[in-house]
C-alpha cells in the first residue's frame, strides 16, 4: 500500500543508508542490497536534491522545510514544493527515508 | 548469508537444460509464498522448539538420533542400493539394478570391524543404517549392530530406516536383541500402511515415522496422526522433498515449485510440513513432530562432516570457520620483508606455531591473532578456504593428507581440499573482514562503517567498492552456516 505524503510529516534519513559525497554528488548507498529489488540500487543526489536532503533530519516538517527553502532561494513556493515532494516520494520508495512523526 | 546470484547460478548449473522445464517461483509468487509461510510460522510460534540456529523446528523432543545429526556426530551407513519400493520422490537412481556395497562418505565399509574403528576414531554418537531398503541386507545389518554394541556399548545410538516391506516380527526381534535403539518407517512408500509400524512398536523401544511431506498426502497424514500417537510412535519426522536428477521430472509432472537453494527443494513440501505441524498443535496431538528442511540438512549435516575432520588437518596458523571450513590467511611479499614481519611477531612474544612460510619463502601464513601487527596499507591479505574431507586413499588434490589407522588392517585418509581463494587489497575491506569474521561483530554495523570509510575519490571507484562489498558478502558462504528457513525465491 502506498503511503500518502503529507506536508505536516517529519522525515529522517534511514539508519540503513550511508551517504558519500563524490564529485559534487551525494551517493546514497542502502546497506542491504537485494539483487531482485531494483529500488535498492545506489541513488545519486544532484546539488539541488542535496539541499533538500540535508534538511531531512527528523526535526522539521516538510511544510517548514518548503517554507525555509522558498525564503532562502527566493523561488515560487509551488516549484520548491514540487521538488521536495518528488524527492521525498522517491526516497521513501527506496526506503532511504523514514517518517518519524506528524506535527 | 544468502547469495541469490550464486544460488540461481548453481541451480542453473545443477539442472542444466532442465532448468527451463522446471517451475521456479516468480517474484510475486515468492512474495506470496513468503507471506503464507510467515503466517504459518507466526501461528505456531511459541508452541514449537527451534533447534540449531533456527534451522529446525519441532513440537516436543527430537529423537536422540536426530540430536546426534544436529550435533554432527551421526554416521549414516548406506548398506546397499537396491529397494523393494519405487517411490516417485526417491532421490536415488532406481534404474540401477546393481547393488552397491556398504558406504559412508565415499568410503567402503564392508567389514564391521573397520566401520566400528571408524566410528571410534571420529567419536560418532549415532549410527543410522540406510539404503536402498536396508532390510534387504538384514544379516549384514545385524552383524554391524552386534559389533557396534559389543565395542561401543550404550554410548552409541543405533537406528535403521525401512519402508516396512520386510519388517517382520522375526527380523525386528533379532534387531532388538542385537541392541537396536530405534526403527524409522517411511510409511509414504506404502500408502501409509501402518501394519509394520504397529508390529515394531510392540518390539522396538522407539519407533519413528519418517516421511517426506507430500502435498497431495496432506489429508492422509492428518488422519494418520492420532493413529500414530495411539500406536505409541515416538516421533514423526517430516522431510522437505529434495529434487535430484532422478526425481525432478516426477516433481515437475506434479506441478511442484522448485526453489533456488544450495540443494533444490520443493516449496509446497515445506508448506505441507508446516501446515501439518500447525494441525497437530491445533488439535492437541501429542506426537512430537520434527520438520527436517533441506536447508537444515545442507547446513548442519555438512557442517558436522567438516568439523569432524577439521581437527585432523588444521595447522596452528590456520583458523576454523563456524561452518567447519579451514581458513588460511597469508601475505605475499619479498622474503626479506616477510622476515621483518616475523621479527615483529617474535618481538611481541608470539608463538612460532602461529606462522609459517611457504616453500620459497615468498608467502607468510599467519594466524588471525597476528593481523594486528601487519600494516595493510602496504599489504594485501590472501584468504584461502579449505574443506576437510575423507578419502579412501591418498588424494593428490588434498593439500595435506593424513593417514588414519582404523585398526591394524585398515587405513583411511583425511585431508583438506582448496575450495576458495581470494585476495583482499583494500585496507578498509581487510579491516571489515576482521570485524565480521574474526571478531564476529554485527554485520550491518560493520558494513555501514565499510561504506563510510572506503576510500572514494572518483565515481568510478564506487564500482570497486561495490565489488569489495560483494566479496565480503560471499565470504559468509564459507564462514557461517546460516539460520532459519531459507528465503523463498
Amino acid at each position: 500500500m502506498k503511503k500518502q505524503i503529507t506536508k505536516d510529516a517529519v522525515y529522517a534519513v534511514s539508519d540503513g543508508v550511508v551517504a558519500r559525497k563524490i564529485e559534487n554528488e551525494i551517493i546514497l548507498i542502502p546497506i542491504d542490497i537485494d539483487i531482485r529489488d531494483k529500488e535498492s540500487e545506489l541513488f545519486a543526489l544532484n546539488p539541488a536534491a542535496q539541499v533538500i536532503w540535508k534538511r531531512l533530519k527528523g526535526k522539521k516538517s516538510l511544510k517548514d522545510i518548503i517554507a525555509d527553502l522558498t525564503a532562502e532561494y527566493n523561488s515560487p513556493a509551488g516549484v520548491i514544493e514540487k521538488d521536495v515532494i518528488a524527492l521525498v516520494k522517491e526516497l521513501l520508495k527506496r526506503k532511504l527515508l523514514l517518517e518519524v512523526s506528524k506535527n | 548469508m544468502i547469495n541469490k546470484k550464486f544460488d540461481i547460478q548453481s541451480a542453473r548449473d545443477l539442472t542444466g537444460w532442465a532448468y527451463t522445464e522446471m517451475k521456479w517461483p516468480s517474484e510475486s509468487e515468492a512474495k506470496e509464498a513468503t507471506r503464507k509461510r510467515n503466517t504459518l510460522l507466526q501461528s505456531i510460534s511459541g508452541k514449537v522448539t527451534s533447534h540449531y540456529n533456527g534451522n529446525k523446528i519441532s513440537t516436543g523432543l527430537l529423537s536422540p538420533g536426530c540430536m546426534t545429526c544436529g550435533q554432527g556426530t551421526w554416521s549414516c551407513l548406506f548398506v546397499g542400493s537396491l529397494c523393494t519400493a519405487h517411490c516417485f520422490y526417491c532421490p536415488q537412481d532406481r534404474k540401477d539394478k546393481k547393488d552397491r556395497p556398504p558406504m559412508e562418505s565415499g568410503i567402503l565399509f564392508d567389514n564391521p570391524d573397520d566401520y566400528v574403528g571408524y566410528l571410534e576414531k571420529f567419536k560418532f554418537r549415532g549410527v543410522g543404517f540406510s539404503g536402498g531398503e536396508p532390510l534387504l541386507k538384514f544379516k549384514e545389518i545385524l552383524a554391524y549392530i552386534k559389533k557396534i554394541k559389543e565395542r561401543l556399548g550404550k554410548g552409541i545410538y543405533v537406528w535403521v530406516y525401512t519402508n516396512g516391506d520386510l519388517a517382520d516380527e522375526k527380523k525386528l526381534s533379532a534387531l532388538k536383541e542385537a541392541g537396536l535403539n530405534e526403527m524409522r518407517f517411511d510409511i509414504a512408500a506404502r500408502k501409509y500402511d501402518l501394519k509394520g509400524v504397529a508390529r515394531a512398536t510392540a518390539i522396538i523401544d522407539k519407533v519413528t515415522v519418517e516421511i517426506p511431506a507430500i502435498p497431495e498426502d496432506y489429508d492422509i497424514v492428518k488422519r494418520c496422526l492420532p493413529r500414530l500417537e495411539a500406536l505409541g510412535v515416538a516421533h514423526l519426522n517430516l522431510h522437505q522433498l529434495h529434487a535430484s536428477q532422478y526425481c525432478y521430472k516426477q516433481f515437475a509432472a506434479r506441478g511442484y515449485t522448485f526453489l533456488h537453494q544450495p540443494e533444490i527443494a520443493i516449496l509446497e513440501s515445506e508448506m505441507t510440513a508446516l501446515s501439518l505441524v500447525k494441525y497437530a498443535l491445533d488439535h492437541n496431538i501429542g506426537l512430537p513432530i520434527n520438520y527436517c528442511s533441506l536447508i537444515y540438512k545442507h547446513r548442519l549435516q555438512k557442517k558436522g562432516y567438516r568439523k569432524r575432520y577439521q581437527a585432523f588437518t588444521q595447522e596452528g596458523y590456520e583458523g576454523a570457520t563456524e561452518s567447519g571450513f579451514i581458513r588460511r590467511l597469508s601475505i605475499q611479499d619479498t622474503p626479506v620483508n616477510l622476515k621483518k614481519m616475523v621479527k615483529v611477531f617474535r618481538g611481541k612474544d608470539c608463538r612460532d606455531s602461529l606462522w609459517s612460510f611457504n616453500k620459497n619463502g615468498s608467502e607468510l601464513l599467519v594466524h588471525h591473532s597476528l593481523l594486528k601487527y601487519i600494516d595493510f596499507n602496504k599489504q594485501g591479505l590472501f584468504l584461502t578456504y579449505f574443506m576437510p574431507q575423507l578419502s579412501p586413499e591418498r588424494d593428490e588434490d588434498f593439500e595435506l593428507s593424513k593417514e588414519i589407522a582404523l585398526n591394524g588392517n585398515r587405513n583411511i585418509f583425511v585431508g583438506k581440499k582448496l575450495v576458495y581463494q581470494l585476495k583482499l587489497k583494500d585496507p578498509v575491506t581487510i579491516n571489515s573482514f576482521q570485524k565480521l569474521f574474526i571478531e564476529k561483530k554485527d554485520f550491518p554495523d560493520v558494513i555501514k562503517k565499510f561504506y563510510q570509510n572506503y576510500t572514494l575519490k572518483t565515481k568510478a571507484e564506487i564500482t570497486d567498492m561495490m565489488g569489495e562489498k560483494e566479496r565480503l558478502d560471499y565470504l559468509q558462504t564459507w564462514e557461517f552456516i546460516g539460520s532459519g528457513l531459507y528465503e523463498i525465491y
